[in-house]
């Protein structure tokens, strides 16, 4: 009896959470900077285009390294809004260094969370930099929404779905004879 | 003042040794050398004069006095032989089929009673046996449970107390713990160390003899008319007193004969093929033997506990600590047998029916020794079965003595009548 | 002792399947700079689609160097797809993954969509619904490090304890709630709200398998055997040594009691009632000898009690196929795949 209902439990919860990942899922735009050729800490800044209902609040914004998971304090600025509410373009800010090369991209999506807050202790030189110039593939097609190539993969959900089908042949095989054994007992 | 049991059975002895044994004719094993003979001719295998001469030959070397190794006996098939091997000693079982012994026996238990138990009793008191060190006697029938108390004033006796249910889910436990105070004791007795090697090292002998007798089982079912019902059964009986790897030597000749013999002339045997039940057949009990082979059938299989019960089940080890081997003996002699003493009449029909449909035997005779209640109520029930199946069987109830001999075979004549 | 002839192949399928998945990453020189790079360029090298975590979604936590426990954000998940391979352990011998339980929990926890994890799911419903529970018997690197704990029982002539249905029961109880609470757990911490507790509750039962705490033993590195830091890793440090004190304990008395816990085995457990390897017994044959039921190491009788032609497939059987082997009685029991018969038992001199 309790293992029924665990069993229950644990289909219930698996099938849950994959539907929440359906719905939910980070995009990100990665930066693309010229890096200025004086020496020094500099900010770069640039306005950002943000797909509709893809965020809604600037804590769902942030600046991330590409090789590491760590964050780069930011300071994001709210320029316009879709009709629904969810934002339009944002300014970011954040500050870089030209001595050390990094890669920078913007990630936003309703499960990013932004921990770090930005001070902007002195003034130093700004550097504009765009989110354009996203590698593509086969798989991608760049959709030239004003500033922002956004990566949307376009293959066919059949590329992927595909494998229902026997998933389901085998399990319904598996099931059909596991019922035959039980009445051969 | 309280009796004591040895005092008791030997006053009985005494009295009975004074007052009839005296006039009894007791014949000799040496007087049965004219039969033997004539078994010995019969036989077209010349290996097979080997044990004959074991069993005439009564001053065989267990029982010639300084015989280096201590001989323990035993009764049934219940005893685990590789223990008393690992310990240096020789098993040998006391199992006897002697009309002569049961007449003798007849003084300490009544005259309506298993021949077997009262022929035991009454080897036991002659000379042969009296260089045994002490006798195992197991739990099975009531016959045995009681020759474990009569026999206390003559031998030094171990009482293996076995369960009734010989199923393995339930009485495993049960027989391992009997086979370790067994092992224990016998560790004692001799002060020796037993180890894990020596164990298994016996049951390696022990499984040689049961490979050599598995070949000479399917041999003898598929090539009638080579090995005679006389050689063995003589063959089986000889076992019984004789080392493991000593009879596998001499046994793996006698087939290799046997095997020459088959492929020059391929077999010409035109009688029927019978599968012989029931109650044990040792020498020399040849009663039934003699009439089955006078009509001219052979007997293809049996599943007596002195021959097929006996040596075809081996001992398989499946983890090596003590505890390991010692279950997987007791798994080998007591959850396997077939005895009626158990619980268990599926297992025996089972295999009856196994061997019939494996070696196409032309029918079963079902030999029940004489007031055995337990034999009986398994034969009947055997015979439902068997005419459900519409295969031919002949239950015939018979005693040690040879009075009857020439009813059986009219029987037995008419019974072959049907089998055509 | 006598060396029977399934029971042999099935010790060096053992010894090499661990040696492959323990130090297959060299054979296959996969390690993570090579990987990083491919997924910086964004080339998928498989045909199945490499999966990503996605950027942000770790909180920062203390991550120490070298810790197998701990993947970075953007470690990528470069998947071998035997399904139900143990999860990597050696870093310096890079990826070799992964196990069934890793895999679903930690995509619970990125939320990966689903239709990245189909093909994943098919090779594993696939291989269950071929060969049924022999990656319990014949690969999993638990159950042949148990083994060795038991052949080492063996040789200090210590007695096997066979344990009751109740216990059995137990046990099985607890691997569903195990199994329960890790999904629970993952799907929790992945939900946009909750990742701030992905760094203490991240891959909830890899914290505490056991393999987690003796497989990197083989790489001669040392595993994180204790992490006081915080409140829930102590929980998770003293869970573990739980863990291995249950994993020995069970692998040196009980033959293979760890199996009736271990939720991989439980996942694979579900397809063994109608998967292609089947046992069959002919029951005329059968002597009752109970050396089947002896031998096995999960403590079945079902193979014993049965006294009509059967098809046997206990869903806890993981196939050893030591019961075939033992049989002293011919053609009494066989493996068959699919109807077809591949080995029966037979008296061996």
């Amino acid at each position: 009896m309790a293992q029924r209902g665990l069993i229950f439990f644990c289909t219930v919860s698996f099938f849950l959470f994959s539907a929440i990942c359906y719905v939910y899922a980070a995009q990100e735009a990665p930066v693309s900077l010229d890096y200025p050729s004086f020496e020094g800490d500099f900010y770069a800044s640039g306005k950002v285009f943000f797909p509709p209902s893809s965020v809604k609040s600037e804590r769902n914004i942030i600046v991330g390294l590409t090789d590491t998971s760590s964050e780069i304090p930011s300071k994001i600025t709210i320029l316009s809004k879709w009709p629904n509410g969810s934002i339009q373009s944002a300014n970011i800010i954040f500050a870089a260094n030209s001595a050390s090369k990094k890669k920078y991209v913007v990630i936003f999506g309703e499960d990013v969370l932004r921990k770090k807050s930005f001070t902007q202790p002195a003034v130093l030189p700004t550097v504009s930099f765009s989110t354009a110039g996203a590698p593509k593939t086969v798989e991608e097609i760049d959709l030239n929404v004003g500033q922002i190539n956004v990566r949307v993969d376009k293959s066919p959900d059949l590329f992927y779905y595909w494998h229902i089908v026997p998933v389901m042949i085998l399990i319904g095989i598996a099931y059909y004879r596991s019922q035959r054994l039980n009445k051969d007992r | 003042m309280p009796i004591r049991k040895d005092q008791l059975m030997k006053e009985v002895y005494l009295k009975a040794i004074r007052t009839n044994l005296m006039h009894l004719d007791m014949p000799r094993i040496s007087d049965m050398a004219e039969e033997v003979k004539k078994y010995m001719e019969h036989s077209p295998l010349k290996n097979s004069h080997f044990f004959y001469e074991i069993i005439l030959n009564s001053n065989h070397r267990h029982s010639k006095k300084g015989f280096k190794k201590p001989v323990v006996g035993y009764f049934c098939n219940l005893i685990p032989e590789e223990i008393i091997y690992a310990a240096g000693c020789l098993p040998v079982r006391l199992c006897s089929q002697n009309d002569t012994y049961a007449k003798i026996g007849e003084e300490f238990f009544p005259a309506d009673m298993c021949p077997v138990i009262k022929s035991a009793c009454g080897a036991i008191s002659t000379r042969h046996y009296e260089n045994i060190d002490f006798v195992i006697v197991p739990a099975a029938c009531d016959g045995k449970t009681k020759l474990a108390e009569m026999l206390v004033p003559f031998k030094e006796i171990y009482f293996l107390d076995l369960p009734k249910d010989s199923d393995y889910l339930k009485s495993a436990g049960i027989w391992t713990g009997e086979y370790a105070k067994f092992l224990g004791f016998i560790k004692n007795r001799y002060d020796r160390r037993i180890t894990r090697k020596d164990l298994i090292d016996a049951c390696t002998l022990t499984n040689r003899r049961t490979n050599i007798f598995r070949e000479i089982y399917e041999f003898r079912a598929l090539h009638p008319g080579i090995i005679n019902a006389f050689d063995y059964f003589t063959m089986t009986s000889t076992s019984f007193i004789s080392d493991a790897g000593f009879w596998s030597e001499h046994s793996e000749k006698l087939y290799d004969e046997a095997k020459k013999l088959s492929s020059h002339n391929h077999s010409d045997f035109k009688g029927k093929r019978i599968l012989l039940s029931g109650s044990s057949i040792i020498f020399p009990n040849y009663k039934v033997l003699d009439v089955l082979d006078e009509l001219g059938c052979d007997i293809g299989g049996d599943t007596q506990c002195s021959a097929y019960g006996r040596l075809y089940d081996p001992v398989e080890i499946d983890e090596e600590t003590e505890e390991g081997i010692l279950r997987a003996l007791s798994l080998k002699y007591v959850a396997a047998s077939m005895c009626p003493c158990f619980l268990g009449i599926d297992k025996f029909i089972d295999r009856i029916l196994d061997l019939i449909e494996t070696y196409k035997f032309d029918g079963v005779i079902y030999n029940n020794l004489r007031l055995c209640q337990v034999f009986e109520i398994q034969g009947s029930l055997l015979k439902h079965v068997l005419r459900e199946k519409e295969i031919p069987f002949l239950f015939i109830k018979t005693d040690l003595g040879k009075e009857d001999t020439g009813q059986l075979k009219t029987r037995i004549e008419a019974f072959l009548e049907i089998l055509k | 002792m006598r060396f029977r002839r399934i029971s042999i192949v099935r010790r060096i399928a053992q010894v090499i399947f661990l040696i492959l998945i323990i130090y297959g990453g060299y054979l296959f020189k996969a390690n993570i700079e090579t990987v990083k790079s491919d997924v910086s360029q964004a080339k998928p090298k498989t045909f199945f689609p490499v999966l990503k975590a996605p950027k942000g979604s770790l909180s920062a936590g203390q991550f120490k160097k070298g810790d197998i426990l701990w993947p970075s954000g953007d470690t990528p998940v470069f998947e071998n797809f035997p399904p139900s391979l143990i999860c990597r352990f050696n870093p310096k011998g890079g990826m070799f993954k992964a196990c069934i339980v890793h895999l679903v929990s930690e995509n619970l926890t990125w939320r990966t969509n689903i239709k990245y994890l189909l093909p994943h799911i098919s090779l594993f419903i696939l291989l269950c619904f071929l060969l049924g529970r022999m990656w319990c018997g014949w690969v999993c690197p638990i159950g042949s490090m148990g083994d060795f704990l038991s052949w080492v029982r063996r040789k200090m002539d210590v007695p096997v304890k066979r344990f009751s249905a109740l216990m059995h029961n137990i046990l099985r109880s607890s691997s569903y709630g195990l199994m329960a609470s890790t999904f629970f757990i993952s799907g929790f911490i992945g939900i946009p709200n909750f990742t701030r507790f992905q760094c203490y509750w991240f891959l909830p039962y890899c914290q505490v398998c056991p393999a987690r705490l003796l497989c990197p033993l083989f790489g001669f590195i040392s595993p994180t055997w204790k992490d006081f830091s915080t409140a829930v890793s102590t929980m998770f440090s003293i869970l573990a040594w739980l863990s291995l004190g249950v994993f020995i304990v069970a692998f040196y008395w009980g033959r293979r009691l760890w199996c009736y816990l271990c939720p991989i085995g439980l996942m694979n457990s579900w397809f063994n009632k109608g998967a292609g390897l089947e046992l069959k017994k002919v029951a005329l044959k059968c002597n009752k000898c109970g050396s089947c039921s002896d031998a096995c190491p999960m403590g079945l009788s079902e193979m014993y009690e049965a006294d009509k032609d059967t098809i046997y497939n206990n869903e806890y059987c993981i196939m050893c196929i030591r019961c075939v082997d033992i049989c002293p009685r011919d053609n009494c029991l066989s493996v068959n795949f699919f109807g077809k018969r591949i080995i029966a038992s037979k008296y061996q001199k």
